[in-house]
């Protein structure tokens, strides 16, 4: 039987597809990130055939990728992903990693929700919403294209920082969350994408180990998890908030009465809205359909015949 | 964090958006002081956030941001043809602030507006220019709450008291504040001013409770109208739009038993009187937002751009109610909506 999300019809309510298992993607830049979260969450390794090493939990709600370093390389990998399993609204998308700080006070090293992303080679800026409960930090982050230093004649080039850095105290600056950001908004909602960083030095990228960013992963990792815990749990209440709907499996059967009614393809999507307003409001249309063909008025001889049948049975169900 | 287990969203206005340009505003500062615990976003146009792609409506609401900024270009429309003009020959409306904090399925904002964040103009002065400019060449009748309810957010804003302030001075000149909101600090603090109409939504607590969420009750809006008009206030009841369920009659009997028992009614200014309509591309839009709400997938009919209900729910809906109102305020204060 052909499922409801199967179909690509006109109506706006089934572009919407239906799928009540939601999953949680984390792209991390390199492994040592990728570390921490995988005993965090105890994940395991998924063994698939592809360009990603991917991590995965039990109860499939949280899948870890590492996408490789830099924008370019995070934008390829999060498009893959979401194509390869189909990402949709229902989905989340987490990029978690290390990042500099520039800061006129001494820094700590703490995590931070982006609520601000500025792409340092255009200057393009992009704002993910921040819908959810958090104890984090938050702050802008810039996205360079090269690790940063505290080389200054090295940013020169890029006007686009020090616009940056106006009313700011302190920025982040990564070399990913743009091309994540960028990404990501393709296949899902500006509230469906997090970048979650954690400063991992000011300007001095050669201190910073593997070992030093599981360490400052570990330090963190209680408010990670209750984190991706609170967003798990949201998830299952949206899942339940939707399996409340019907589910949506009968569509041979409408299909069927649609055939019978001789619909045009304006028709069909009129009666296929009726019913998905009839199994919102909860009204019972099987009964008088079945009705319909045990009275002979279905099935219908021609369009004309259809027609009238249709309006009867709108006219009898509203 | 234990917080979490209630509530994952959050709190409204938790975020807020400042443009560059307005940051030292002095009306800026006013704002943000109500949100000490803010995050504020320096952004360079209101559009950057409010216009952005991928955005979701609902959960927005649910967690809504503040965008404050400056408004530019055209501030003044005239009204569109879907909305009542009472009779007035120059019809504007204006907004000071797009997007309400009510959430009523069935509002038009939804379907017009890319955002459920809401954004407050600081600059209403430039707007008050441009309704000067159109006072020099005729009276007006600007319709000043049409894209959010500037009572709900007096507090914030103090919007209504610069209207009413601006309408005292200006004798060509009647405004109308629609709303849901029974704000008591309304009837304590706003002068009365002949020209400034408030509008109150009145629905059937049925339709209040499944579609108008968060607002005031059917009872607390009765009050809140008597309490205007004992003031001295021009009060206009709109039963508009009026919403379809199955047993209608009997839920707006009800409500105008209600009202005919608590108000003088022929002390209201006037009445008006629609069902429920929308542009098809709003609806659109909305049916895209909110694939599980009633009212929103409703199979309404497409009449020219407009979807209503079906012809004769529609009339005799809006019959019901006219016929009725006729007899209580007078044949001349009922005003319906026509295509």
């Amino acid at each position: 039987m052909k499922k409801y999300s199967d179909y690509d019809m006109d109506l706006q309510l089934d572009n919407r597809k239906v799928r009540l298992l939601r999953v949680i993607y984390i792209f991390t830049a390199i492994y040592p990130e990728a570390k921490a979260l995988i005993s965090l969450l105890d994940l395991k390794k998924e063994c698939v055939n592809g360009k990603y090493q991917q991590y995965i939990d039990d109860k499939k709600h949280i899948r870890l990728i590492i996408m490789g370093v830099g924008s370019m390389a995070a934008a390829i990998s999060v498009s893959h992903i979401c194509t390869k399993y189909n990402i949709n609204n229902q989905d989340m998308i987490i990029h978690i990693g290390t990042c500099g700080i520039f800061s006129t006070n001494n820094y700590q090293n703490n995590f931070y929700i982006c609520n601000k992303i500025v792409q340092a080679e255009t200057g393009k800026t992009f704002y993910p919403d921040i819908l959810y409960r958090h104890d984090f930090l938050e702050s802008a982050i810039l996205t360079l294209p090269m690790l940063y230093t505290k080389d200054k004649e090295k940013f020169d080039k890029y006007p686009n920082i020090a616009d940056c850095m106006i009313n700011a105290k302190n920025i982040l600056i990564d070399m990913e969350a743009s091309g994540v950001y960028q990404a990501a908004i393709q296949y899902v909602g500006t509230e469906r994408i997090i970048i979650l960083k954690v400063v991992s030095d000011n300007g001095e990228p050669q201190k910073v180990t593997p070992e030093f960013i599981h360490t400052i992963f570990m330090e963190n990792g209680k408010a990670l998890v209750q984190f991706l815990e609170l967003l798990c749990r949201q998830q299952k209440i949206e899942s339940e908030e939707l399996s409340k709907f019907p589910s949506f499996t009968q569509m041979d059967w409408i299909d069927k009465v649609c055939d019978d009614m001789h619909c045009s393809e304006t028709m069909r999507n009129k009666l296929k809205h009726l019913f998905h307003y009839m199994d919102i409001t909860g009204i019972d249309y099987h009964k008088k359909i079945e009705d319909m063909y045990l009275d002979k008025r279905l099935p219908c001889k021609d369009k004309r015949e259809g027609k009238k049948c249709y309006e009867q049975l709108e006219m009898e169900l509203l | 964090m234990s917080s979490l287990k209630w509530n994952y969203y959050s709190k409204r206005f938790s975020h807020i958006y400042v443009e560059q340009q307005i940051i030292d505003h002095p009306s800026t500062i006013q704002l943000l002081h109500h949100f000490p615990e803010a995050q504020v976003i320096i952004i360079k146009h209101f559009k950057d956030v409010f216009c952005r792609k991928g955005q979701n409506y609902l959960s927005q609401h649910k967690a809504q941001s503040l965008i404050i900024a400056s408004k530019q270009g055209k501030l003044v429309y005239p009204g569109a043809r879907v909305c009542q003009n009472f009779g007035n020959e120059h019809f504007y409306y204006t907004s000071c602030v797009m997007n309400c904090l009510y959430n009523c399925e069935y509002c038009y904002l939804k379907g017009m507006y890319p955002s459920g964040n809401m954004v407050i103009f600081i600059n209403i002065e430039d707007i008050l220019k441009e309704v000067e400019q159109i006072l020099q060449e005729h009276s007006a009748y600007i319709c000043v709450s049409y894209d959010t309810d500037l009572i709900a957010v007096e507090g914030l804003t103090g919007f209504v008291k610069v209207w009413t302030e601006f309408v005292k001075t200006h004798n060509n000149l009647k405004i109308e504040i629609r709303t849901k909101c029974c704000s008591k600090k309304i009837i304590e603090d706003i002068e009365v001013v002949d020209g400034v109409i408030y509008a109150i939504t009145v629905s059937p607590q049925y339709i209040i409770e499944r579609y108008e969420h968060n607002t005031a009750s059917m009872m607390d809006r009765i009050h809140w109208a008597k309490s205007m008009m004992d003031k001295g206030h021009l009060v206009r009841l709109c039963f508009d739009p009026m919403i379809y369920c199955k047993d209608w009659k009997y839920h707006y009997q009800n409500m105008l038993d209600a009202i005919s028992q608590n108000l003088d009614m022929q002390e209201l200014m006037d009445v008006s009187v629609g069902s429920f309509r929308i542009s098809v591309d709003y609806l659109k839009n909305m049916r895209n937002n909110d694939p599980y709400s009633d009212i929103t997938q409703y199979p309404y009919e497409n009449d020219k751009g407009v979807y209503h209900y079906k012809k004769e729910v529609m009339c005799e809906m809006e019959q019901f109610l006219s016929t009725k109102l006729m007899d209580l305020v007078g044949k001349n204060k009922v005003f319906m909506w026509k295509k």
